[in-house]
């Protein structure tokens, strides 16, 4: 069927003749009545041909001037005769749309939510994916470095922060490479006093710049001699939009100082808009990356290979695939490894260096939004399949209204042809519609959506209207007309005149209906699909919300006092911490406030376990260690199962206490009672710290971490950590409030920033919102989309068949009988559609399963409410048509022949 | 050929191939033998050129063709005036018309004209 149609498209229009034959006939013609001319008046009829050729002058370059002319002619005729087809098309389709507004505007609507949907995700994923930095000079030849070598538990790690030790040996050692360079994108705290801001600062080497394409618009960029270690000079390029900001775009900004972290950086340039080097996010200033280095470690990162932070940027000679550069770094780097005092052989041989993409989602360690991202994209592509399925079939459906109007064009010589581009017309301007709807809502509503996914991105380099976008909006549009035209296009195009010029013409049909009906049943199986995805999102977030933490930290606030270079002596910083301490718990609305050294998420710290008479005992796991002061355990809410929580009277010497968790208590001393057991911290020879309390399990470096072995020690008297604060209401409305007061007690330079930890754990479950989310809402929208073109079809099935119904009910049928037989109809529909759906979800399970968090890709209850929630709505989208269907009046359908 | 004689010519031609069309259609040859005979063979213009300004027009919409039977009942391309065609030729007629009296008037003039 579709053959046929096919052939008909492509079948060739009868031409006129060549123009060569046109014009030899037209000369022949004329040589010819000459010559009889000539003979009339007397003369011989060779010597006659000859004067006729004679008197028309040079034949052959005559005859190919003329072709030459007919040929330019011809062609003008056909831009003409097309344009004017076009012109025709385009007005018998807008008529079309004003005569049934509702239909234009249903089509329009389904295609703009494809479409935009698309385009905003297209947006998302090209800027983390596909987009080249900008000015980088050769993406094709640049890498990003990252190193594989075994971690304690016989695995492998990926690691992409490297030593500033190792970063030289590299660049120095390798043979491969034409360009190499350090950065690191940090948070600096720039200004001072009140219009101090933290802004994104990249600390990067002086050979960064030489990588891109790029002058700076103002200044210099900083040279080697700049980027010396230890301690680098302080200089600083101006980002361009911190330079409009911060500056106003003046000239007079250069020269000036500005406070990067603990120091003032002089301003030697401008970076042009739009750069960023690698980073993703605003990028305010860029530092040398030895001064910045010196800021934060003094020179103790330059030697230590132990001190990894930095990332490499890497240039391949041309020519040098990345395999031969991998191989050539790896050798470098086991040299380097092996230089190190107390190299390990199977260490050093199992370790190797990767080069992946420059951008990081691109790399072996994605983010887990990166990830999301791809496959809302993915997502996204199936929402436009469900709508070109509708709005097909929504086409079909006019087109089969249609069938004697276009019978009866056919009947009046109207080419096939030419009614296909009608059609095709028709459909293309409506995608290009839904196209500029979908390119309108991706603004305003992928703006939100932009943001929500990838919140570390700075959207405001890539503007909607950019090219690649708008080509990319405008190809999908296209293929979307095509895809939704061609089919109902075919089909009119296959019309049969007479049978559709007969009265009342319902055979045939019933073909188109099953055409209808297998676009529905393709509708319901991505629908079903999108359904299970949002399902098994859903349950994740549930599951992750449920997760016990050990901790509450919804109404948690931390502190985080940044000296910057303020020069206290131990006893002034003490007496600093307690102040702080002591006006945060003064502050109304606050209930209890304790210092503690680790941060969740953040900070841990791991150190050697020693119990007498067994030794060092971390062949058990990992041992982590917090130090905390008094209030601790009731300011994060972590409840002591048994025995006591550490009290401020415990970090008084020569008081020695400690609280384990519930895994410790259990793993360390099995079968015992641990409370009363001694702990030594650090070596054998230290005195014992007693377990007087057993704390719940806290999850604190991962949501996976259930079996932490924690043990808490009191924080010494002149201890330093963080504040945490339990607030009795919305932590955020508190925040601000507290910093106030805080800073108003600091001295010199130093600044206090204050974070709920909601937003420091909000990129744990942020994969998981955003899956659920955003799968719910594509899911929910093609149900709906499905749900209206099956009532279509049914609705429709059900007026070409009411002379049947007619028959059914004088022959005696009921109303359930009738009933059932149009329901029946939609339930096979959707039957059919639940089993390919979840058969295509069953398969796609396993790539999904990674980012799925305590719930199987398969499971079984979630593929259950789906098939269950689709075949309701098929019951309930037939239902209507089907009452209608029942109460057909026999003598009426029948009289209506 | 200097470019300012063809020119000339061509515009002659084609005022000519209008007119000789301004009765009605007619094919190449009648069109030919039209004006040979009217200017008693005195431009002595070649039938190439001839059908090369019949074609030139057909293109530019001043005529057009449709094949037809001759008088002895062969295929023949007749040629007919469109309505630009037929305003091409008012337009031109009125041109020459000017130009011919210009020229009439200098080449009899009596008297030399006196610059003030």
């Amino acid at each position: 069927m579709a053959f046929a149609g096919l052939r008909r498209l492509f079948r060739l229009v009868v031409r006129p003749p060549a123009v060569e034959q046109e014009v030899d006939a037209e000369l022949r013609f004329h040589l010819e009545a000459e010559t009889e001319a000539l003979v009339a008046r007397g003369m011989r009829p060779d010597a006659a041909r000859q004067e006729a050729r004679r008197r028309f002058g040079d034949l052959g370059s005559t005859r190919e001037v003329l072709v030459t002319i007919d040929k330019q002619r011809r062609g003008q005729e056909r831009r003409a005769g097309w344009l004017e087809d076009l012109r025709q098309d385009f007005g018998y389709a807008l008529r079309g749309f004003r005569r049934q507004p509702g239909f234009a505007a249903l089509v329009v609507a389904t295609l703009g939510l494809g479409i935009g949907a698309n385009a905003t995700m297209f947006g998302i994923v090209d800027r983390i994916l596909f987009r080249p930095p900008a000015f980088l000079k050769d993406p094709a030849l640049s890498d990003r470095v990252y190193l594989r070598y075994p971690n304690d538990e016989g695995g492998e790690r990926v690691d992409n922060n490297i030593s500033y030790h190792r970063y030289r040996d590299l660049v120095a050692g390798a043979r491969t490479l034409s360009a190499g360079a350090a950065f690191f994108d940090a948070d600096r705290i720039v200004g001072i006093g009140e219009p101090a801001r933290e802004l994104g600062v990249s600390l990067v080497s002086a050979g960064f710049w030489r990588m891109f394409e790029v002058r700076p618009i103002l200044g210099r960029f900083f040279s080697e001699a700049e980027d010396q270690p230890p301690a680098g000079t302080a200089v600083a390029v101006l980002g361009y939009g911190y330079w409009q900001s911060a500056y106003g775009g003046d000239r007079s900004a250069l020269g000036k100082s500005v406070f990067v972290g603990a120091r003032p950086y002089t301003i030697i340039g401008v970076a042009p808009r739009g750069f960023e080097g690698l980073s993703l996010r605003q990028v305010s200033l860029f530092i040398p990356i030895t001064a910045g280095a010196y800021d934060d470690a003094g020179d103790r990162y330059v030697d230590r290979y132990g001190f990894s932070w930095l990332e490499i940027l890497l240039q391949r000679r041309p020519g040098v695939s990345r395999e031969a550069a991998d191989a050539d770094l790896t050798l470098v780097y086991q040299q380097s490894l092996a230089a190190q005092p107390g190299a390990k052989p199977a260490t050093v041989s199992r370790s190797r260096v990767e080069l992946a993409p420059v951008l990081h989602d691109r790399g072996p360690e994605p983010r887990g939004e990166a990830r999301v991202a791809i496959w809302l994209a993915g997502v996204a592509v199936v929402v436009l399949l469900i709508a070109c399925a509708n709005v097909a079939n929504l086409l079909l459906a006019r087109a089969l209204r249609r069938r004697r109007e276009i019978a009866v064009r056919l009947a009046l010589g109207v080419a096939r042809g030419r009614l296909l581009r009608q059609l095709l017309t028709e459909s293309t301007l409506l995608t290009l519609l839904g196209g500029a709807s979908g390119l309108l809502i991706a603004h305003y509503g992928g703006g939100v959506l932009r943001k929500a996914l990838l919140s570390y991105v700075d959207w405001t380099v890539t503007t909607l209207f950019d090219r690649r976008i708008l080509l990319f909006t405008a190809a999908s549009a296209l293929l979307t007309g095509v895809l939704t035209g061609v089919i109902p296009a075919l089909q009119a195009g296959r019309t049969e005149v007479t049978g559709a010029l007969k009265a009342g013409g319902r055979e045939g049909s019933h073909r188109t209906t099953r055409l209808r009906a297998s676009l529905l049943v393709v509708q319901a199986a991505l629908s079903v699909m999108l359904l299970i995805g949002s399902g098994l999102f859903l349950r994740s977030l549930r599951n992750v919300g449920a997760v016990d933490l050990g901790y509450q930290p919804g109404r948690l606030l931390f502190v985080n006092t940044d000296f910057r270079g303020t020069k206290l002596s131990p006893a002034e910083r003490n007496a600093l911490q307690q102040r702080m301490l002591e006006r945060a718990r003064a502050l109304p609305g606050v209930q209890s406030a304790a210092v503690t050294f680790g941060t969740p998420y953040w900070a841990s710290l791991v150190e050697d376990v020693f119990v007498p008479g067994r030794g060092n005992i971390n062949s058990l796991g990992a041992l982590y260690l917090n130090r905390v002061s008094g209030d601790y355990f009731t300011t994060t809410g972590t409840p002591i199962v048994r025995g006591r929580a550490l009290t401020e009277a415990d970090r008084i010497p020569p008081a020695a206490a400690a609280v384990v968790s519930e895994t410790m208590a259990r793993r360390v001393w099995p079968g015992q009672e641990a409370i009363g057991q001694c702990l030594k911290q650090d070596a054998d020879t230290m005195p014992c710290s007693q377990v007087v309390g057993i704390a719940k399990d806290v999850r604190w470096g991962s949501l996976g971490d259930e079996d932490r072995m924690q043990h808490y020690h009191p924080l010494p008297l002149d201890g330093r950590g963080r504040i945490y604060v339990r607030t009795a209401g919305d932590p955020r409305r508190q925040a601000e409030p507290l910093r106030r007061e805080l800073q108003a007690l600091v001295p010199g330079t130093t600044f206090v920033t204050v974070q709920p930890l909601t937003l420091t754990l909000d990129p744990v479950f942020r994969p998981w919102r955003l899956g659920a989310t955003m799968f719910t809402l594509f899911g929910g929208l093609a149900l709906l989309v499905a749900a209206i073109g099956l009532y279509g079809v049914i609705a429709y099935s059900v007026t070409q068949r009411l002379h049947e119904m007619g028959v059914r009910v004088a022959l005696g049928a009921r109303t359930g009988d009738l009933l059932r037989l149009v329901v029946g109809e939609g339930i096979r529909v959707a039957l059919i559609g639940i089993l390919l759906g979840a058969a295509g979800a069953f398969m796609a399970g396993k790539l999904i399963a990674s980012l799925l968090f305590g719930v199987p890709a398969r499971d079984p209850l979630t593929f259950g409410i789906v098939a269950a929630v689709l075949l309701l709505v098929a019951i309930l989208a037939s239902l209507v048509p089907a009452w209608r269907a029942s109460r057909v009046d026999p003598n009426l359908a029948l009289r209506a022949e | 050929m200097p470019r300012a004689e063809l020119d000339l010519l061509q515009g002659t031609l084609d005022v000519l191939v209008l007119k000789a069309l301004s009765w009605g259609p007619r094919h190449g040859h009648a069109v030919a033998t039209w004006i040979r005979s009217t200017t008693d063979d005195d431009l002595n213009i070649e039938d190439g050129a001839l059908y090369t300004a019949l074609h030139r027009m057909e293109k530019r919409g001043l005529i057009e063709a449709e094949w037809g039977l001759s008088d002895n009942n062969r295929k023949a391309k007749y040629y007919e005036l469109t309505d630009a065609g037929r305003a091409e030729l008012r337009q031109e007629t009125a041109r020459w018309s000017r130009y011919a009296d210009a020229v009439f008037k200098v080449l009899h003039a009596t008297r030399i004209a006196v610059a003030r």
